[in-house]
């Protein structure tokens, strides 16, 4: 799944740090604007470092949901006979020619001043990768309405209504795209079969806001605070708390100041879900998270930072549990503890936090940006008890990456990047698996 | 001039689906033009719309997928089929009955199917901006959106997937161009680009090896002619040297589904062109190659994949001949290095022999076209083969496997311009296949349809 955002489209509050690309217009009949806004781009990468860790039978030890999969692209040492030693852990080692962080982006919208405080725009943005599933060059590039939203506004606020961003960690994803990844790759998801999936920061320090369907409304600016409150679809997990019966309200509250040589901007936001199972009334649990950071602006000197945390929020998709990885946002079927015999809850969610500082000289030739950020996952008493009487696969613990990335902007339209990350994950086990991410492309973008 | 252009198809066990591409290229027109739509500007920017709609009526009808022989006493001898040749029809095939009403063993049967369908150019709506920055530097973005008309396995009530099959920008100098993104590679491009030209671009062709798959149709791909097809790179065009002009590239790499699934190299491509022009005389030549590493899943063993192409064309005012042919290791029979059955030898092998070793692919093709303006009258003729490895004529499995040995098409077809823009065309083709073991079948197509363009 690609995330990000088509900020540029979504006309949203960001303070802006990089040359901006500006809209094309195709277009006025009857008050009516057409106008179109996107980007193209193409990285070359490469991943470098450990497969993801194994046992002595060559079994993943891991609970699936942390780390670096490397199922197929695993290369082991050698026995005298040449043999691959099924208990070593092995490197990877792969290049690939895929999107970067934000892939390409075809955004088209229409907008009309319908009276002096009535204004109406509309957007729908696809989105694509480059790179195909599984490697595979037959297979299609299923256009992804990413965004399709209306916006009405006035001196009262404003409405938006579709599929949009949603507002739990949209501040931190913004910070992130602004000050680290907007013409960059970062990390992968999966070197496959699925699409590359760059990922920036996302994992490390912040879990991704994702586009949801959804309404929300904005207040006008009052003394630069804003507050933001919608609901949105509900979203449950696939194997367990798999019921839901209410939209999730979500809310974001912000701060901007700005004068001519100083900008800040401060966010609070947060959500939550409730969560049941099938054919079951007794049991619930509730699935929440909170984020909160700030970023000051110097001229063009950029410094930004981000918390999060909640329960079953996960690493990587705020309220989006990804494919496979329901093991670790939830913990074990049992109602005993095993040593104290006390009764637990059964699949209890799991907490999570973590934090991420990011650096940026962004002047208008070129950004240099710095990155560092951790996610962890916090045990659940029934873990610990678990893993005392018999170790099984591994919970991720940490997830921790420095990243470091040079954008030269050839143009305002233009933008050459560099970037590198190095990823570190640990698990409450002793595996450990370090991954370096190298990426070089470029990003026209209008 | 951008032309759409059709490229793709899917090589699945039997099955061959086809879909397409959009493909921006420089040619000599001779027929009527389609022209791109300025569809609005700003800060420099202009942005322009291109694309095509089309529907065909189509009939197929020919041998039944073959069938294990029998023995006098009526026993199946054991044989094996390997994937990836001929058309594929089990729920399709029309037996051959007894006086009862039973169908007869052995017996391959017939099959016919008739569809309502894209052609070798799918709908395709093609969007993009570009600008002039300087006078010696140009940026392009271009999205093209492609979808057939015809649902998967005929059924109406599944959605059309709308596939992003172009998304690259241009970086245009007097220094040469760099294309990123993702857009059409570079092996196999001057073969394709002369069926379009001068025999599908308005007609159908081979419909795939499966006779109720949904995609653009394969025209003549997999007769003589290797799909390029769209995919994520980096390509750099040389400025045009006394009509010389180099191509090179690099691109995401592939790897073979349950055999060779590791890959951990780019794959780099070229195309070296040379055309000249002369009043209402045009020729081009071109060669062009591929190369990629793969690997077995935490093994040690190793295989390339790898092949060259290489053919030309002249016209003559409207009269137009063109040929070409390619040679390699693993290249496949539609899609140009995308492995399959065919493409790999068996896991099963004596000793001394190499288990899953890629097999060698050839092919060429020829086509002629007289094109005056008001229409066009087009022939394409093209073979391709597949050469057997040691452990297909020695071996566990030799004696029941069967592999295609060739797959040989003609072509004919006629298009008439009603305007720059609407084309009607009226197309047919004869698909032979041949096994090594005995095995064949003969499927014909007749396709008629209309083009809107713009």
């Amino acid at each position: 799944m690609k995330f990000a955002s088509c900020v540029l489209a979504a006309g949203s509050y960001l303070l802006a740090t990089a040359p901006a690309s500006a809209e094309v217009t195709l277009g006025e009949v009857k008050g009516w604007e057409a106008f179109t806004t996107g980007r193209v781009n193409g990285f070359l990468t490469y991943a470098a470092g450990d497969g993801s860790p194994i046992d002595a039978m060559g079994a993943p030890n891991t609970v699936a949901g942390g780390g670096l999969p490397t199922t197929k692209d695993r290369v082991q040492a050698k026995d005298a006979m040449g043999m691959a030693i099924p208990s070593d852990q092995g490197s990877v080692s792969k290049w690939r020619l895929a999107s970067g962080f934000i892939p390409n982006v075809l955004t088209l919208g229409v907008r009309n001043k319908m009276t002096e405080d009535l204004k109406l725009t509309a957007v729908t943005s696809l989105w694509g990768t480059i790179e195909t599933r599984g490697q595979r060059k037959y297979e299609l590039i299923q256009a992804n309405f990413n965004e399709a939203y209306l916006d009405m506004s006035g001196s009262w606020g404003a409405v938006r209504a579709g599929k949009t961003l949603s507002l739990v960690s949209r501040g931190s994803f913004q910070l992130h795209y602004d000050y680290g990844y907007r013409y960059g790759v970062g990390a992968q998801f999966t070197l496959g079969p699925d699409p590359a999936q760059s990922y920036g920061l996302v994992g490390f320090g912040m879990p991704v806001a994702t586009y949801s369907a959804g309404i929300y409304y904005t207040t006008p600016n009052l003394a630069g605070l804003k507050v933001n409150l919608g609901v949105f679809d509900a979203t449950h997990y696939d194997t367990v708390w798999e019921r839901t019966n209410t939209p999730r309200p979500e809310a974001e509250l912000t701060y901007d100041f700005a004068t001519p040589n100083f900008k800040t901007n401060v966010f609070l936001n947060g959500g939550f879900q409730k969560l049941y199972k099938q054919n079951n009334d007794k049991d619930s649990a509730t699935l929440w998270g909170m984020a909160a950071g700030a970023r000051l602006e110097f001229g063009p000197i950029h410094v930004g930072g981000n918390y999060f945390m909640g329960k079953g929020i996960g690493l990587t998709h705020a309220f989006a549990q990804a494919s496979g990885h329901i093991g670790t946002l939830v913990g074990p079927k049992v109602t005993v503890n095993p040593i104290t015999m006390a009764e637990v809850t059964s699949e209890e969610l799991r907490q999570f936090d973590g934090f991420a500082a990011l650096v940026q000289y962004g002047g208008k030739l070129f950004d240099v940006n710095l990155a560092f950020g951790q996610s962890r996952v916090h045990q659940l008493d029934i873990d610990k008890a678990q893993l005392a009487l018999a170790p099984g696969p591994a919970l991720i613990k940490t997830q921790t990456a420095i990243g470091a990335g040079f954008v030269f902007h050839a143009t305002e339209n233009l933008h050459l990047d560099i970037d590198y990350l190095r990823a570190m994950y640990r698990w409450y086990s002793t595996a450990k698996q370090d991954v370096n991410f190298l990426n070089l492309g470029a990003t026209i973008d209008w | 001039m951008n032309l759409p252009f059709i490229a793709r198809a899917r090589q699945s066990g039997k099955g061959l689906l086809v879909a397409g591409a959009t493909f921006a290229c420089c040619l000599l027109g001779s027929k009527p033009a389609a022209a791109e739509i300025i569809v609005g500007e700003a800060g420099g920017w202009e942005a322009y719309s291109t694309g095509q709609v089309d529907a065909f009526l189509t009939y197929a009808f020919g041998d039944g997928y073959p069938v294990a022989p029998v023995d006098a006493t009526g026993n199946p001898i054991s044989r094996t089929i390997i994937g990836g040749g001929g058309v594929g029809e089990v729920y399709g095939r029309i037996p051959d009955t007894d006086p009862m009403g039973n169908p007869i063993p052995g017996r391959q049967g017939t099959m016919e199917q008739w569809r309502v369908r894209t052609g070798f150019s799918p709908n395709v709506f093609g969007f993009g901006v570009r600008k002039q920055v300087t006078p010696t530097l140009k940026l392009r973005a271009h999205f093209s959106i492609w979808g057939s008309i015809e649902t998967p396995g005929m059924r109406k009530y599944w959605p059309i997937d709308a596939d992003l099959k172009e998304g690259y920008g241009s970086i245009e100098t007097s220094y040469g161009n760099v294309t990123i993104g993702r857009h059409l590679g570079l092996f196999s491009r001057g073969i394709v680009e002369m069926d379009f030209l001068y025999m599908h671009q308005y007609g159908v062709g081979f419909h795939g090896g499966s006779l109720d798959a949904t995609g653009p149709t394969a025209g003549m791909i997999g007769f003589g002619v290797l799909a390029a097809f769209f995919q994520p790179g980096f390509t750099y065009t040389s400025p045009k040297l006394a009509g010389l002009q180099l191509n090179v590239g690099v691109y995401d790499p592939v790897q073979i589904a349950g055999s060779w699934e590791v890959s951990k190299t780019p794959r780099p491509e070229f195309e070296l062109t040379w055309d000249t022009k002369s009043g209402n005389t045009f020729a081009k030549l071109f060669v062009n190659g591929a190369y990629q590493k793969l690997y077995l899943i935490s093994a040690a063993d190793d295989e390339t994949a790898m092949g060259v192409g290489g053919g030309g064309r002249v016209e003559v005012g409207p009269f137009h001949l063109g040929a070409g042919g390619h040679y390699g290791r693993g290249l496949g029979l539609y899609y140009a290095l995308e492995g399959g059955p065919t493409s790999v030898g068996s896991i099963s092998v004596a000793p001394g022999q190499k288990p899953l070793e890629l097999r060698t692919f050839s092919g060429f093709a020829a086509f002629a076209q007289y094109s005056p303006g008001k229409f066009d009258i087009n022939l394409g003729f093209g073979q391709s083969r597949v050469n057997l490895l040691d452990s297909d004529k020695i071996g566990s499995v030799a004696a029941s496997n069967t592999v295609i040995k060739t797959s040989t098409g003609l072509s004919a077809g006629f298009v008439y311009h009603v305007t720059d823009h609407l084309h009607w065309d009226i197309d047919y083709m004869r698909a032979m296949f041949r096994w090594y073991k005995g095995e064949k079948q003969d499927v014909n197509y007749v396709n008629t349809g209309v083009t809107l363009n713009w």
